[in-house]
């Protein structure tokens, strides 16, 4: 279950086919194809598995594409160039399986016996390192985790943890701030990784990052970094005009929150509750955490502050 | 080595002898006569003689150091001089009140009049401004029947002609002052000579170090013109020493061409694509006096049809009009205005949206030297947590770090200042530290204040 393909990295393994099926003769014609097919990617994803999807896809097929092209530089003649394109895209694909296991390695260092640890929602990424730090580096630990309405995605979380021994407490995501002072430390993971060092998570992350630095615990995001994009947002609305991230309250795959329910009713039995007609619902799937609220990234290029993100991105991308 | 017999030891020794006597009788003077130990006004009369006897030469002394920082220290050490000079008397006055000192002339006036061409400072206050007595006072710009006696005559008339109008504040703005300055050089460069004994790259680079002098003697330089320079020194003294002179004057020609076409003008247009991305629709901007990339950014927007408004912020005393220059930019091309005064900036902040500023130049470590007040509209914006973002051309970005508005700045004309005191203080600029910028737009992008260090390193 935890290594599970990620998404982005199901995306690289889609254009790398791409190209080994093209019939293209020039780098520029190549580029083409690739970007019709991200394209026809990231229609797809948001249909299906809705406006979460986006950052990481989008970060993912752009940094590939500008990883593998950059060759053309150095091989003038096509064909070769194309034999050292697919080494390339082989590379880059199997060292995105492998980030997520790097990250575990080097996080995992931050789990110290008799911790409690908060997470938020189900990053893949972080349930790998913190299950490496209880079978592997066998530290003693307990999870606090945030239930993470609507999709439950905390809940999910937290029976992975169980099944790797952790003892895990399931909390109400509006009692964050009221378990933090028995927590030593948060623990997220990203959907994107922003150019000013700032992330893009599930919501909820916000609200916890604003929380561990009021009460000085130490905040840290795990994320692969082919989650690193090139976008700036300013502040949370902002984010919207990302392109339609969440901002104003995107389409959430899980339909919409789900209805209300009061569960006080004498039976125990939870009640729908009924809205009124002119009641407004916004559902925002994600939300953006600044870069003041992240003690240290934990990524593949290594432990990063996050003034270093920008750093690494124009790296990345030049 | 065979040890030597006696008789070979001693000839060797005798015609060691023999040199050193024939040595001593060639130079009689070495290891006899000591330097005479000067005081230091002595020192100081000495080292100005030579520098005068040095600019009679035409290759001007001042400006020989490369780095930006020594090129500060120049211009504030013109200034610094009458203190100097000031501090040096009294101490010499009082350490040897045996000794006599020779009757010097009032400590304002400066020694080394043929290098400057323009009328000393005024005397420093000696009242409570000491703290701003390190930066170079404000010159008024001389009378022009004034200047056409004293000056150098070495100096190209393109430079003169520059001079005075930066004096004037006819030339203002970073961008302006420095393809101004690189469009005179331009001139000067496409009418130099070289001398046949002089090796072109080096003769040129010293004209053009005193014609930066007189300059900066005119106005301190600003940062856009600090680098603007050092990159023409850097691209003449890398040109290939066997060229011709008609195609190494060509080559400098082009090169500022592209650097006018390329890091300015180009670089502007970037930055407006950039910002423009962070306006949405019904947004409300709010800017601060003149900035050339904000109007960029805001003009596109409007080319874009976007529907929002700007709120311009005037600082309403020294910035020479350059408040109006906006307004009157922004609403010949039909974008609604609304003007405030300094004093309302807290008043109207709660609307803003988005935040813009320009900058004189970013520090290394991401804190942006502005037009003074721009610090003030950081802070409002801060306190109410509206975003705010810096447009900068790469240009301007320099390796200095300043930690505050007062080691390095420029004082003005304090005319029009209300107030009946004497101390008056006109500074031109100040530092907006990296925490209160959200995001620098330059033609690279948007990025946060900490990559302005990256990208310097990336530029070199």
């Amino acid at each position: 279950m935890l290594d599970g393909v990620a998404l982005p990295v199901g995306a690289m393994k889609v254009l790398l086919n791409v190209i080994k099926r093209s019939h293209a003769k020039t780098m520029m014609g190549l580029q083409d194809e690739l970007e019709l097919a991200s394209r026809v990617i990231l229609n797809f994803a948001n249909r299906e598995l809705g406006t979460r999807s986006q950052i990481p896809l989008r970060s993912g097929c752009e940094l590939f594409r500008r990883y593998i092209t950059r060759c053309s530089l150095d091989f003038p003649d096509f064909t070769e160039c194309m034999k050292e394109i697919l080494n390339r895209g082989e590379a880059f694909a199997s060292m995105s399986l492998t980030a997520r296991n790097k990250i575990a390695e080097h996080g995992s260092q931050f789990v110290r016996d008799g911790q409690t640890i908060m997470t938020h929602g189900y990053s893949r990424v972080v349930a790998k390192l913190l299950v490496r730090a209880a079978a592997v580096e066998r530290r003693n630990f307990n999870i606090v985790v945030l239930e993470g309405r609507p999709d439950g995605g905390g809940a999910k979380a937290a029976s992975l943890f169980s099944e790797a021994g952790i003892p895990t407490t399931v909390v109400l995501d509006s009692a964050a701030a009221h378990v933090m002072e028995r927590c030593d430390l948060c623990i997220v993971g990203a959907e994107g990784v922003l150019e000013n060092g700032g992330i893009v998570n599930k919501v909820g992350t916000y609200a916890l990052g604003i929380t561990a630095k009021a009460l000085g615990k130490p905040f840290y995001v795990a994320a692969e970094s082919y989650k690193f994009a090139r976008l700036y947002p300013l502040n949370q609305k902002d984010l919207g005009g990302t392109k339609g991230l969440g901002g104003g309250g995107g389409k959430s795959k899980a339909g919409g929150l789900g209805g209300f329910y009061d569960t006080t009713t004498e039976k125990g039995e939870p009640r729908r509750i009924e809205l009124g007609e002119g009641v407004k619902v916004e559902d925002h799937p994600v939300d953006f955490t600044p870069a003041e609220y992240i003690s240290l990234l934990f990524t593949d290029l290594g432990i990063l502050t996050p003034n270093a993100v920008s750093d690494e991105l124009i790296r990345l991308y030049q | 080595m065979a040890e030597l017999s006696a008789e070979e030891k001693a000839q060797k020794k005798a015609e060691k002898a023999a040199r050193a006597a024939e040595f001593a009788k060639n130079n009689p003077n070495i290891g006899k006569t000591a330097k005479p130990k000067l005081t230091k006004a002595e020192r100081r009369a000495k080292q100005e003689a030579q520098r005068a006897a040095k600019v009679g030469e035409g290759g001007g002394k001042g400006g020989g150091d490369k780095s930006e920082a020594d090129k500060d220290k120049k211009g504030r050490q013109e200034g610094n001089q009458p203190q100097r000079q000031q501090t040096t008397r009294q101490q010499t006055t009082t350490r040897t009140a045996s000794q006599s000192n020779s009757s010097n002339p009032t400590p304002s006036r400066r020694k080394d009049s043929n290098a400057s061409s323009l009328p000393p400072p005024p005397p420093p206050s000696s009242t409570s401004l000491n703290l701003f007595d390190h930066l170079p006072p404000y010159r008024p710009p001389p009378p022009l029947s004034s200047l056409k006696s004293s000056l150098p005559s070495q100096l190209p008339r393109p430079i003169i002609d520059l001079g005075r109008k930066y004096s004037s504040l006819s030339i203002d703005g970073a961008n302006d002052r420095a393809v101004a300055m690189l469009t005179a050089f331009k001139s000067v460069v496409q009418s130099f000579t070289c001398p046949p004994n002089k090796e072109l790259r080096f003769h040129l680079v010293a004209v053009l170090k005193t014609c930066f002098q007189h300059l900066t003697e005119c106005r301190p330089h600003s940062i856009s013109m600090g680098n603007a320079f050092n990159f023409l020194k850097s691209h003449i003294l890398k040109l290939n020493p066997d060229l011709s002179s008609d195609d190494a004057k060509q080559e400098v020609t082009e090169g500022i061409d592209r650097f006018i076409q390329e890091r300015i003008r180009f670089a502007s247009s970037v930055i407006a694509r950039v910002g423009v991305d962070k306006i949405n629709d019904d947004d409300v901007i709010l800017t601060f006096s003149y900035s050339a990339s904000v109007l960029a950014v805001l003009l596109l927007a409007r080319e874009n049809a976007t529907p929002f408004r700007v709120i311009l912020v005037d600082p309403r005393v020294g910035d020479g009009g350059a408040c109006n220059l906006m307004a009157k930019s922004l609403l010949t091309r039909g974008v609604p205005v609304t003007y405030v005064g300094m004093e309302g900036v807290s008043y109207v902040m709660r609307d803003v949206s988005v935040v813009m500023l320009g900058a004189e130049g970013v520090m290394s470590n991401g804190s942006v030297f502005a037009r003074v007040g721009t610090l003030g509209v950081a802070q409002a914006a801060k306190a109410y947590r509206k975003p705010t973002l810096v447009c900068c051309e790469g240009y301007k970005f320099t390796n200095k770090v300043q930690l505050d508005s007062i080691t390095h700045n420029e004082l003005g004309s304090v005319e029009g200042m209300g107030g009946g005191g004497e101390d008056k203080l006109n500074l031109l600029y100040d530092l907006t530290p990296s925490e209160l910028v959200g995001g620098v737009v330059t033609e690279t992008g948007l990025l946060p204040g900490s990559s302005v260090a990256v990208l310097l390193r990336e530029m070199e």
